[in-house]
């Protein structure tokens, strides 16, 4: 795959758990420099998706390609992820953390985590394990959003903060992204979200089932995006 | 990126362990301190003393023991393998990473042991600790010198120690090896761990017993052996395990620099297979944690 296509580019990706199947042929070709909404009701595979391009699992068939490389060391340097689960130790401050990810990833700007903490009122001294279960993804999402990274894969990084903390987040992730970068962010809490988004994708029992410009399906359809998600996955 | 997962990995065990170790030295060295003085004052609390040095003794080794596989399975299998297993480093940096740390503090926990047995005895009875070290040096001495004087090198006598090292590391790395290939599955990923580490276990000392038989079947060779096993060095042999020095007086001296050669040669071989071994466990972990991650 040319590197030159887009920052990440999926072919044929499918991806059975057992019996169970949880991604179908998903082909996908994500431009550099932009901000792109991964739609879809819970159990539709947006979280295996992100894992398989992140190199966490393994896709029963198809192939995946960031900036060119199958996951490996080299796409890991490129992609900021933020996973759907805290994957915080019990022993470390959060000012450890942060020269942990010093350390590790030489995208990684300390003063902007510093002040970004700073923000949210969280001490960086504080140990990993005495902060409640939103704090501690808000600190993810600051050591995701401090690297400059080429891709940021986003799952879900809205869900378990308060209203207020939604909006900094989303003001962080937009201030804190670099103009080539692509941003894929996967929620159900679209509306919240879907004004940040340049393209949306619907996902759907493990296949895309609409793929396209916010902008145009908005004017195509004479609706939100969140309306239109819920027509489409209407119960 | 080695060194920096190196260092990250004996922060994190060295939390747990340095702790224990400093312990269990400041009780060796109140022990060793309160035993000098007559047993009526500290009647009582001395056999406590010496109960926890001992349960001390035993925790460290078990901690040890468990924070290698905990290391392992929580920090790479894990939630935290999602952070691990993002950095930018390759399945086989990872492994080599946990390996090198975990051979380090088997090391420094049998070093902290040993500081803590010599400050204990150290001040129980000083003439006693010279006697022992005067013993040990001479022992060492006699031992060495035969080899020496047969022409062995320093390497042949460093063979034994390699050959340690290169059995520590084969364990830790069945252990990875087998925790790799639990992680494959969906389910049933414990008794797949235990199922893995025992058949891996049982092949290996399949093939080490089908190998030493196939040596022995070559004739040259095998006749080569069969000296060395029914040669002077059997006693020789035998009395490393003899707890006085002066056994070696006895049996040392028929060593001839054929046997130095045989027995260097063999533990050269012993050594090859055990590294050849490490080689293909340290693959076979790599390859699985690169190709086959199953991160739930």
């Amino acid at each position: 795959m040319d590197a030159e296509d887009g920052i990440l580019e999926c072919r044929g990706v499918t991806k059975h758990f057992g019996a169970k199947t949880a991604l179908v042929n998903v082909n996908l070709s994500l431009p550099r420099g932009r901000i792109v909404g991964l739609l879809g009701p819970n159990g539709s595979g947006k979280t295996t998706l992100l894992k398989l391009i992140n190199g966490l699992i393994r896709p029963s068939a198809g192939q995946i390609a960031v900036n060119g490389h199958p996951p490996g060391a080299e796409s890991k340097a490129l992609i900021s992820y933020l996973p759907d689960k805290t994957y915080f130790n019990d022993w470390m401050r959060v000012k450890d953390l942060l020269a942990f990810f010093r350390d590790f990833y030489y995208d990684f700007r300390l003063g902007v985590a510093q002040s970004m903490l700073a923000s949210l009122r969280i001490d960086p001294s504080q140990r990993l394990k005495t902060l409640s279960k939103g704090t501690k993804e808000k600190v993810q999402l600051v050591l995701v959003m401090a690297r400059k990274a080429k891709l940021y894969l986003l799952d879900e990084p809205i869900a378990g903060v308060d209203p207020a903390a939604r909006d900094y987040i989303l003001r962080t992730i937009l201030n804190n992204y670099s103009e080539d970068a692509t941003l894929l962010i996967s929620t159900h809490l679209i509306q919240d979200v879907e004004q940040i988004f340049h393209n949306v994708i619907f996902l759907r029992d493990g296949k895309i089932v609409l793929d396209g410009e916010a902008e145009a399906l908005r004017a195509e359809n004479g609706m939100s995006i969140d309306a239109l998600f819920r027509e489409v996955f209407k119960c | 990126m080695l060194t920096k997962l190196w260092l990250y990995e004996m922060r994190a065990c060295g939390r747990i362990l340095l702790p224990l170790y400093g312990a269990l030295i400041l009780l060796s060295l109140l022990l060793g301190f309160l035993g000098r003085f007559s047993n009526d004052a500290f009647g009582v609390i001395l056999p406590i003393l010496l109960i926890i040095f001992f349960g001390l003794l035993v925790a460290i080794f078990f901690v040890t023991l468990i924070l290698l596989i905990q290391r392992f399975w929580r920090n790479l299998l894990k939630s935290e393998g999602y952070l691990m297993f993002t950095l930018p480093v390759s399945a086989y940096q990872l492994v080599g990473a946990k390996l090198l740390s975990a051979c380090c503090w088997f090391i420094l926990g049998g070093i902290a042991v040993s500081v803590a047995m010599l400050a204990l005895f150290l001040q129980q009875d000083f003439d006693m600790v010279r006697l022992f070290f005067r013993d040990f040096y001479d022992g060492a001495l006699v031992f060495i010198a035969p080899w020496r004087a047969n022409g062995a090198t320093v390497y042949q006598l460093l063979q034994f120690l390699l050959i340690g090292l290169s059995n520590m590391a084969q364990q830790i790395l069945t252990l990875y090896a087998a925790l790799s290939i639990s992680q494959i599955p969906n389910r049933f990923r414990v008794p797949v761990a235990y199922g893995s580490f025992l058949a891996l276990n049982y092949v290996q000392n399949f093939a080490a017993t089908g190998l030493s038989r196939a040596i022995f079947a070559m004739d040259d060779v095998g006749k080569a052996f069969a000296a060395l096993v029914s040669s002077p060095l059997r006693p020789f042999f035998l009395s490393l395990l003899a707890p006085y020095p002066s056994s070696f007086y006895n049996t040392l001296p028929t060593l001839t620099p054929a046997d130095i050669t045989l027995i260097a040669t063999y533990l050269n071989f012993i050594l090859a297979v055990g590294l050849i071994t490490n080689l293909l466990y340290f693959l076979l972990s790599g390859a699985l944690l690169k190709n086959k991650l199953n991160l739930l």
